[in-house]
């Protein structure tokens, strides 16, 4: 698609985010106020957006829009979140803040008890079983696969419980001495040290994979940009 | 009430109080006092004899002769010997006064008790008395003559009757008695004092006698005024002389009547002057109205009294032969200068510096007598002064010349050629040698004592004398206790209290005395105490190092400038080198078409996602949850898009929904791109419903979860999602045929799984995550049971599905940028690291050689 088949709306964005690109690029020579701007207008942008999408999506419709035309019953329980939201503004005002405890405890306490709860059920017994069932006689294939499944089974276990015998910080004072942790103690945590340098070496390289294809397109974007510029001219 | 006025302070007291009330001194002898004599006109208790020696004193009357004032009226006796007649009928009451210790010259209570007795005639009554004496008195020893200074008497003028006396009296057997009567005088004589020639309170009549008794021993009551013992018992031979008294004419005299020489012949002969005598010969020494009092003849008379204590016969008759003073006058300076030609240490102890302070106990009967010519004994003073100094107090030599006391006419010469020399001298205002002869460091010393605040003359005497005495070195002081000392700059400014050296002491038992310790404690006078000024003494380089000090820490505070850094360096340039290198790895495939890399090959996770979307029924409801942020729109929109290309192909309704804000948007997008690149026709709410943002991350997404109609129940459009087909019969998630999340960050990946998973059912979660996120979602991938079924993992996962699926999708677009930058970033990393190994193995070996070379 060609910069004259584009619509106005479309060629005014494009032409932003080809400026905007090359500023964000310039950061290469360093810190400049070209990238900072650019830097603040996205956070502007994403900021603005955010306000419209919450308005339009979550209060007008499930607020205001049934106090108003909804129903007794409807409006009667919508009041309760009305004056939570109320107090929840009220955390502006540094001597009318006590009031708004309530809706943030409401808030934080309801978040809490969702990730706690998805963490528990979600991840640490799913993932506790799941450990263990590397070891499960069904799992485990028969005939040459089950040496490297099991292989495979004793080197997850074997990293995870070093990985986390090494966040196990506590020691015994000794006299003239530096508090140490004992040598085995010591011995796990240094191998669960290379489990953890290995994780996050993949995490690295995930990390770059990401940005090399952020890259990727931006500088398609740029070339599909120009070439038609350049080839029409 | 009559009123008794005490001896020592002289207040009045009420007459019956015993002691006095303001310096609890006896007001009243232990005897009984006799009767004070109306006719005596006087309300003291003192005799009339000791009124006139007084009056007498103080007129002056050293210069007079004993001769003239001891004559009364009628010129035939002495008015001292007049009124001893008077006392001489006190018999009873000198026993009393020999058991009595108290500090009273006997003799003056005698004469106390004589003229209390009502010797209202002393004149008239004296002749009794010396009429007994001259009948049978013989001249007691002249060992208490010894000391009195009776030179100036000619000898012509001597009374016929007491030659006449002497040559009765012989008082042999009362040797032992002055004896014990010159201890007590002696003990008693540093009280005298004034008491002694006042005479009152001092009371106690050790030596009351009877007339008769005393007659006698007439001449040996001349001197008893003035001693100073107040404890006297009645001597043996005024004892005798009472009981004798009838016959006394027929005894001897006692022999400092009968020989005058006392001192002469005290020792050559045995014979002892009696011991009042004695004492009061040492009692000249008074220093008001004597002046400079000899000390000698205190010294004199303790020896005599001394000697006669021992033993040894009395020296009365020995030097008042031959000459013209009165031999018995002449008697008493020989064998005075005799005696204290001996050395005896024990007098000479108690001797003082000052004369003047010196407080002979006896006062001597006729002080009067040794002033205005030159007395003996201030002769004897002079030549013994030198050797009175404080330094030296055991040196002090007796006053009079060393002669062993035998040539009684040198020795009174001498005396009398010292006296008068001591009266020129003093006349004319010159201090006489024995005075002179007193260092200023006793006169300081003595000043000291007496409370003077010179601090000047206390400091010469401290410091000074210490000094020279002990001859120390001077301590050194450490440099910095000597910093701290105090500058006394002002201390030597502070007003010093002037204290005249002759000031009068008004109160206490010395009142009347000069030159003495005050009464009054010196904590009484209140001073301003001298200021101190305390500065260091700071030398040049503490001040400069406590200068640099300050520097230092004032410059603490101070910001130390920051040095502008320049903008091209190392880290630059090196930094836009490598972004050189990967924007050309990156742009030569997009804009040459080459290399042109093979495309991935599928994994099992991307598999299994395609077998999902491939089971699906057209028309059947797929939740798809968008949840990346636009800045990873490039890499999630190459794998979401091939997913989503997918769905379109296989005619899925597409229930869009998201928990991030820009979520829908990005949702919108994702199918537009869709549309474009895949070809479709997908139109909101035919095709796909975008329901919008669900607030509240993982609460939010619970709600969601269990009631999706309530938490989303209008699209993007505002029209209502659950009333449209197919999610009409949608109620729960598990009505969805398949769920797919398309997140880059693995906290989202794990809130849909943990959330969403347990209300799902049997409808299979896929995840299309970005590459970061794989190593944290493929546990749930690969757990037993599977909590995620398809995977499709970034760029990688999106261009195998587009391979796997034949499609030509962003993905492939990016492959081989993509590949080809990942190829240069890896050598990029290798060669750094290995660089880096390099230099650090380099460096380390480079220490080690230094720290060899150090070592």
């Amino acid at each position: 698609m060609t910069l004259a088949d584009m619509g106005t709306a479309d060629l005014v964005g494009t032409l932003l985010a080809f400026a905007f690109t090359l500023m964000v690029f310039s950061y290469i020579l360093g810190d400049n106020p070209l990238f900072r701007l650019a830097i603040h207008i996205f956070i502007g942008v994403a900021a603005g957006y955010t306000t419209v999408v919450a308005w339009y999506n979550v209060i007008w419709p499930q607020l205001i829009l049934p106090l108003i035309s909804g129903d007794a019953a409807n409006r009667f329980l919508l009041l309760v979140p009305l004056v939570l939201g109320a107090l929840l503004f009220l955390k502006l005002s540094p001597r009318l803040a006590g009031f708004g405890s309530l809706a943030l405890a409401i808030l934080v306490g309801a978040g809490a008890a969702a990730a706690i709860g998805g963490a528990v059920l979600g991840t640490v017994f799913s993932q506790v079983s799941a450990s263990a069932n590397l070891f499960g006689v069904q799992e485990l294939p028969g005939g040459a696969g089950f040496l490297s499944r099991l292989i495979e089974a004793l080197i997850i276990l074997a990293g995870t419980l070093t990985a986390l015998i090494y966040f196990q910080f506590a020691a015994r004072p000794q006299p003239n001495k530096p508090p140490q942790r004992p040598v085995i103690v010591e011995s796990l945590a240094w191998v669960g040290q290379i489990f953890i340098a290995l994780t996050l070496g993949a995490l690295f390289a995930g990390v770059y994979a990401a940005t090399l294809s952020a890259l990727v397109e931006r500088m398609s974007f740029l070339v599909n940009f120009l070439l038609p510029l350049i080839a029409s001219q | 009430m009559d009123e008794l006025r005490c001896p020592m302070c002289g207040k009045p007291n009420p007459a019956d109080r015993d002691v006095c009330q303001y310096c609890q001194a006896r007001l009243k002898p232990l005897q009984a006092p006799p009767p004070e004599d109306p006719s005596s006109g006087s309300q003291s208790e003192q005799p009339d004899w000791l009124d006139s020696m007084r009056s007498m004193n103080d007129e002056d009357s050293y210069s007079e002769d004993f001769s003239s004032q001891e004559y009364d009226e009628q010129g035939d006796l002495p008015n001292w010997l007049s009124n001893l007649r008077g006392d001489s009928e006190t018999s009873d009451d000198l026993q009393d006064a020999e058991s009595d210790e108290s500090a009273e010259p006997y003799s003056l209570s005698e004469t106390q008790e004589a003229s209390e007795q009502g010797s209202a005639g002393p004149e008239i009554e004296s002749d009794d008395w010396l009429s007994s004496i001259r009948s049978g008195a013989e001249p007691e020893s002249g060992d208490v003559l010894e000391e009195a200074p009776r030179a100036d008497i000619p000898e012509d003028e001597g009374p016929d009757w007491l030659e006449r006396i002497r040559a009765r009296h012989q008082v042999e057997s009362d040797q032992g008695e002055h004896l014990s009567e010159g201890e007590e005088l002696n003990s008693t004589s540093a009280g005298y004092g004034e008491t002694g020639l006042t005479g009152a309170g001092s009371g106690e009549s050790g030596l009351d006698t009877g007339p008769q008794d005393q007659e006698p021993e007439a001449s040996d009551k001349e001197e008893r005024p003035f001693s100073d013992s107040q404890d006297e018992e009645l001597p043996d031979w005024l004892e005798q002389a009472e009981s004798h008294e009838a016959p006394d004419q027929d005894e001897e005299l006692p022999d400092w009547l009968a020989n005058p020489d006392i001192e002469d012949g005290a020792e050559e002969s045995g014979e002892e002057l009696p011991d009042w005598l004695v004492q009061q010969d040492v009692q000249d020494s008074q220093p008001k109205e004597i002046g400079l009092e000899p000390e000698a003849f205190s010294r004199e008379a303790q020896d005599a009294a001394q000697e006669d204590q021992q033993g040894e016969p009395t020296q009365s008759g020995e030097t008042m032969a031959d000459s013209e003073i009165p031999d018995w006058l002449e008697e008493i300076k020989e064998p005075l200068e005799a005696e204290n030609a001996a050395p005896e240490d024990e007098k000479e102890e108690g001797l003082e510096v000052e004369p003047l302070e010196s407080a002979p106990s006896e006062q001597e009967p006729v002080e009067s007598e040794f002033d205005l010519d030159e007395p003996d004994w201030l002769r004897e003073l002079e030549a013994s002064s030198p050797d009175l100094s404080r330094e030296e107090p055991e040196a002090e030599t007796p006053l009079e010349p060393q002669t062993p006391g035998g040539d009684q006419a040198q020795a009174s010469e001498v005396i009398s050629q010292e006296s008068e020399e001591d009266l020129t001298v003093i006349e004319s205002g010159e201090l006489p040698e024995w005075l002179a002869g007193i260092s200023p460091k006793d006169a300081a010393y003595a000043d000291q004592q007496s409370g003077s605040d010179e601090s000047a003359q206390v400091g010469a005497f401290s410091e000074d004398d210490v000094e020279e005495d002990l001859d120390l070195e001077r301590a050194d002081l450490p440099s910095w206790l000597e910093a701290m000392r105090p500058v006394e700059s002002a201390a030597a400014e502070a007003p010093i209290i002037d204290v005249e050296p002759d000031s009068i002491e008004s109160a206490g038992p010395l009142s009347g005395l000069h030159g003495v310790l005050p009464a009054e404690p010196d904590i009484s006078q209140v001073q301003k105490p001298p200021p101190y000024l305390v500065k260091l003494q700071v030398s040049d380089t503490q001040q400069a190092n406590a200068a640099l000090l300050k520097t230092i820490l004032k410059s603490e505070g101070e910001p130390r400038p920051i040095k502008k850094q320049s903008r091209i360096t190392s880290q630059n340039i090196l930094r836009i080198l490598i972004a050189l290198v990967l924007f050309t790895a990156v742009l030569w495939p997009l804009v040459t078409g080459s290399p042109n890399a093979n495309l991935p090959v599928f994994t099992p996770e991307v598999g299994s996602t395609s077998q999902l979307v491939n089971s699906l029924n057209p028309g059947e409801p797929v939740l798809v949850a968008v949840d990346y942020e636009p800045g990873w729109s490039g890499e999630m929109d190459a794998a979401a898009s091939a997913v989503i290309d997918h769905l379109m192909v296989k005619g899925a309704y597409l229930a869009l929904v998201s928990t991030a804000p820009t979520g829908p948007a990005q949702a919108q997008r994702l199918v537009t791109l869709a549309n474009q690149n895949g070809g479709h026709q997908y139109q909101a709410g035919a095709q796909y419903t975008n329901l919008g943002f669900i607030p509240g991350s993982p609460a939010g997404l619970l709600s969601f979860a269990t009631s999706p109609q309530q938490v989303a129940p209008f699209g993007q459009d505002g029209a209502p999602a659950w009333e449209r087909q197919p999610l009409e019969s949608v109620d729960a998630l598990s009505k969805f045929a398949l769920a797919i999340v398309v997140t880059q960050s693995p906290d989202t990946a794990r809130i849909w799984i943990e959330q969403v998973t347990p209300y799902l059912g049997e409808t299979p979660l896929v995840m299309v995550i970005s590459a970061q996120a794989e190593p944290l979602v493929r546990p749930y991938y690969q757990a037993v049971p599977q909590l995620v079924q398809g995977m499709v993992t970034g760029l990688t996962g999106g261009a195998a599905y587009d391979r796997l699926n034949g499609r030509q999708g962003l993905a492939v677009g990016y492959w081989n940028s993509f590949s080809l930058g990942l190829l240069i970033a890896s050598g990029l990393i290798l060669a750094g690291g290995l660089y880096n190994a390099a230099t650090g193995i380099w460096s380390r070996s480079r220490d080690n050689v230094e720290d060899e070379v150090v070592t």
